[in-house]
């Protein structure tokens, strides 16, 4: 399942135009527990699951993330990345040099 | 770049006991065991202990081919005992400050760092440093304890070696480095029997900076940063390789978690052991400091002056440990100190160096909805659920380009249930019906699991707040396009003066909800708009930010061209003499020194005997000029206005023209001190009680332009950077000045200085006021915003300056 979420993110962002894109999908379970003076200070389970999308559109990276994993949820997560992407290109200017290369 | 070669496509570090199988009892009752120890001994007045788990899966992929899936389980614990005694708090930890140590490993790492049997020397030698001789001041030889020579080498070689940080991409906060690109296989950076790795392989060890793939999909490698005392390598990632010849990424790239854009991170910088057997090197030591375990650290943002104290250092005289030292502290310059290691011990114990679419939140009536669906699932005595929701959007531009242009989105949901007078915590982020159950139910096993909470109060019914209005729907509809638009104009403040800029815009929007069984419910509703920009010319920089929840009330064109001043008046930068001076620090300069203060004021810090206003309260404290509250209603304060149990926050006069009246009280602390709680308590079980998050110190009405003109000779900062606590009682700083340092003479500007590194008493400092500005919403980097004033200030100190 996670899997697909990934590669769904990859295909919405290159159809959308990214020239680059990675998703990483993570899940992340915390235990954490502590003491003061004899007493339990914190004690706290969590849970944190979503994804993130980098790609490269104009020659300018983007990013976002979300913790909707649904088809709609990555679809949109994805367009956003790469229409963030190409808002970054108003401002390029030395980005060539560093940036215009495939990764 | 090609695509790496095919790889195998899943790693999971290697474990011995999965910590989330052992049951929370074990671990609660060795925690307890080794704080029940550690308070034994007498003159104990504080203990903490903690423990830490994490386990991260995740799966890569990536449109050059990469297929990954990794699992990480982290593992980690300390120990800490303070002592308070006569005008001293003394301290000291196990296995390492802050937190404790932490490796990629399971429970067995806990099982060997055996903390009830350090606990009863942690509580000794805590005591015994009251009566320890004070380390003595000058040039000396010194002896670095392993865990605090971990933090020298993670402080002056890994992060200096960022290749990020070196290109400039970090200049707005992080910094630059000292280690410019021509001195990359030219510069003796150590003497010769000093070499260094960065080693992100298996076999290299357990440490946070291992793994089989880096979050870019680059497979783990070895890089040599310091061949036989050479400067020979840097982190790298697959965009910055190039730049320094290579012709694949370093496999430095990491992110926090999903939401996190991956940045160039230490992998693990280590310095490789030597020779030496540690009882033979003591033995062959004439004359020595021996320092163990780090209290504080600050360097400047070039990565290249720094002051570093411990714990407890030892006296060292013909190859003997001697008396104890307190209070130890060194100070240097990276490439003098790391060219001066005369021996290196042989590995004994090895350390690591540590090292979308917006944006709908949900609505009043859905969260409402959400709360009742897990009340509902819950059949304990009592339940509190918070829910936070936020999106956020960030756009980063260094060297006159955006660089990062991010956004995220998260909803967390929390359930606290309470049985029989015990309580826990858990949170997810997801928020089906079976994942609803799953937190509900790990909140009841916590919660049973647990001893009984001897404070725990019966929850809040329902209360009423005072109406703030802090969210704008402006700032929560701002775009990436809108903030590009008006980073582009900052930057063509730079073009046009030939500087080069860098900062950060941010804007976001969240909400949070708290609601319990006993019929609670509030909400709040905030947005948020940041701007930080740093205009640098070849030997000279100003910097200027701004934070408000009103997007209208952010203009970058003018925080840029306030920057840009700076940075032109501060030209060629010359060296005064250190000393005692007369300072106008701007409101960003004061907000990060009297931020150290904002939880001394609250009651459990008090109780704690950790606050430097122990045996303080009803008595003078600073100059007859400084009034100080903390008051959430204020106009230029942002924030909830209920506290983290539901309780309405009120206004409190905390200094009242130098004379301490006030603390801040949560429920339970005010129950155990006979008064009324003030609505500043934490969120549900924690060991911290209260703290004030919205300080507003009155002003005056002397704007800086008259503070200068008034001044015969003084200095005026801009900001400061890497402020920490030298002497928790004196309330002693250090730290730098940074971006926009002036000599005053004759009532004008001079020109630019160069930096200084300060060590200040900020009590001493704050009777020492002589002209107050007008109060501000400030912002900086080592505290959250509050409102002051700009200070003029006599007698501050400053103890070094630097070289650049």
């Amino acid at each position: 399942m996670m899997q697909e979420w990934a590669n769904l993110a990859l295909d919405t962002a290159r159809v959308r135009g990214a020239t680059f894109a990675d998703a990483r999908v993570v899940d992340i379970r915390l235990r954490d527990l502590s003491t003061k003076n004899g007493e339990v200070g914190n004690l706290a389970e969590s849970e944190s699951l979503g994804l993130g999308l980098r790609v490269i559109a104009n020659g300018c990276w983007g990013f976002a993330s979300t913790d909707r994993l649904t088809r709609e949820g990555v679809q949109a997560c994805a367009a956003y990345a790469v229409s963030i992407a190409r808002a970054s290109a108003l401002a390029k200017r030395l980005a060539e040099s560093l940036h215009s290369g495939p990764v | 770049m090609r695509a790496p070669p095919h790889w195998p496509n899943a790693w999971q570090n290697p474990f011995i006991q999965d910590p989330f199988e052992i049951p929370l009892e074990r671990q609660l009752e060795l925690l307890l065991t080794a704080d029940r120890e550690m308070r034994r001994i007498k003159g104990v007045t504080l203990a903490e202990t903690s423990m830490q788990f994490r386990r991260l899966e995740q799966w890569y992929a990536s449109t050059l081919g990469s297929r990954i899936h990794q699992v990480k389980m982290q593992s980690g614990a300390g120990i800490m005992a303070m002592s308070f005694a006569g005008d001293e708090i003394q301290k000291r930890s196990y296995p390492s400050s802050f937190g404790g140590q932490h490796q990629l490993a399971g429970y067995e790492l806990i099982t060997s760092l055996d903390l009830v049997s350090h606990a009863a020397r942690v509580g000794e030698e805590a005591v015994a440093l009251h009566s320890a001789v004070q380390c003595p001041e000058g040039q000396s030889t010194i002896i670095l304890e392993s865990s605090q020579l971990g933090l020298q080498v993670h402080e002056s070689i890994g992060h200096p070696i960022e290749l990020d940080r070196v290109l400039g991409m970090e200049a707005n906060f992080a910094g630059l480095s000292f280690l410019t690109l021509e001195k990359l296989g030219k510069l003796r950076y150590a003497s010769d029997i000093v070499n260094v790795v960065a080693d992100a392989r298996l076999e290299h060890g357990p440490g946070l900076g291992t793994f089989g793939y880096d979050d870019e999909g680059v497979p783990a490698q070895c890089t040599n940063i310091i061949k036989d005392g050479l400067f020979t390598g840097y982190l790298s990632n697959r965009e910055t390789a190039p730049v320094i010849g290579l012709s694949r990424g370093g496999g430095t790239m990491r992110a926090e978690s999903w939401n996190r854009l991956p940045m160039i991170r230490m992998t693990n910088v280590s310095l490789q052991p030597g020779t030496w057997n540690y009882d033979d090197l003591i033995a062959d030591t004439d004359d020595a400091i021996l320092m163990e375990t780090n209290r504080s650290w600050s360097i400047d943002d070039h990565r290249y002056h720094f002051q570093f104290s411990t714990e407890i250092g030892w006296e060292i005289k013909n190859g003997k440990k001697g008396r104890m030292l307190k209070h130890p502290s060194y100070s240097g310059i990276t490439t003098e100190f790391w060219n001066s290691c005369d021996a290196i011990c042989s590995r004994e114990t090895k350390r690591h160096a540590a090292p979308v679419a917006e944006a709908h939140l949900p609505t009043d009536g859905e969260l409402r909805g959400l709360a009742e669906r897990i009340l509902r699932l819950s059949d304990a005595d009592e339940t509190e659920v918070e829910i936070d929701a936020g999106s956020d959007a960030l756009t980063r531009f260094a060297n006159n380009t955006i660089h990062q242009n991010v956004a995220e989105r998260n909803l967390s949901v929390s359930v606290r249930t309470v049985f029989e007078g015990r309580t826990a915590r858990a949170t997810t982020n997801k928020t089906d019906e079976a994942a609803l159950r799953r937190v509900v139910a790990a909140s009841a096993t916590l919660a049973r699991s647990q001893p009984k909470h001897p404070d725990l109060l019966p929850m809040l019914g329902k209360q009423k707040y005072a109406r703030v209005v802090r969210h704008f729907p402006e700032t929560a509809e701002a775009t990436p396009k809108g903030r590009a638009r008006a980073v582009a104009r900052a930057i063509g403040v730079a073009a046009a003066a030939d500087q080069t800029a860098a900062g950060i815009f941010t804007t976001g929007a969240s909400v949070s909800a708290l609601a319990n069984s006993r019929g609670l419910f509030a909400a709040h509703r905030q947005t948020r708009a940041e701007f930080s920009v740093t205009m640098m010319e070849s030997d000279s920089s100003g910097w200027a930010k701004a934070n408000s929840p009103d997007i209208k009330r952010i203009d970058p064109a003018e925080l840029g061209a306030s920057a840009s001043r700076k940075a032109a008046a501060s030209r060629a930068p010359r060296e005064v003499e250190t000393g005692r001076w007369t300072v106008i620090l701007e409101p960003a300069a004061v907000l990060d020194l009297v931020g150290f203060l904002f939880y001394d004021f609250a009651a459990t810090a008090i109780r704690d005997q950790r606050s430097c206003f122990n045996k303080r309260v009803g008595t003078k404290v600073m100059g007859d000029n400084i009034t100080v509250r903390d008051d959430v209603t204020h106009l230029l304060q942002t924030g909830a206005p209920f506290d983290g149990e539901g309780l309405p926050r009120q206004q409190v006069l905390l200094i009242e023209q130098g004379v301490l009246r006030n603390l801040v009280y949560s429920r339970a602390s005010a129950k155990k001190m006979k008064t009324k709680p003030t609505g500043h308590g934490l969120p549900l079980p924690n060991e911290y009680g209260e703290a004030p998050y919205n300080l507003v110190f009155e002003g005056g009405t002397t704007p800086v332009e008259e503070m200068i003109s008034s001044t015969e000779r003084g200095i005026l900062l801009t900001r400061l950077w890497y402020i920490r606590d030298v002497d928790p009682y004196e309330k002693v700083l250090t730290g730098m000045t940074r971006d926009g340092t002036f000599l005053v003479e004759d009532g004008r500007i001079a020109g630019g200085v160069r930096n200084f590194r300060f060590n200040q008493n900020i009590l001493e400092m704050l009777s020492n006021v002589e002209l107050l500005g007008p109060a501000v919403r400030a912002a900086g980097e080592e505290s959250f915003e509050m409102v002051v004033p700009a200070m003029k200030v006599r007698g501050f100190h400053f103890t070094e300056v630097t070289k650049f």
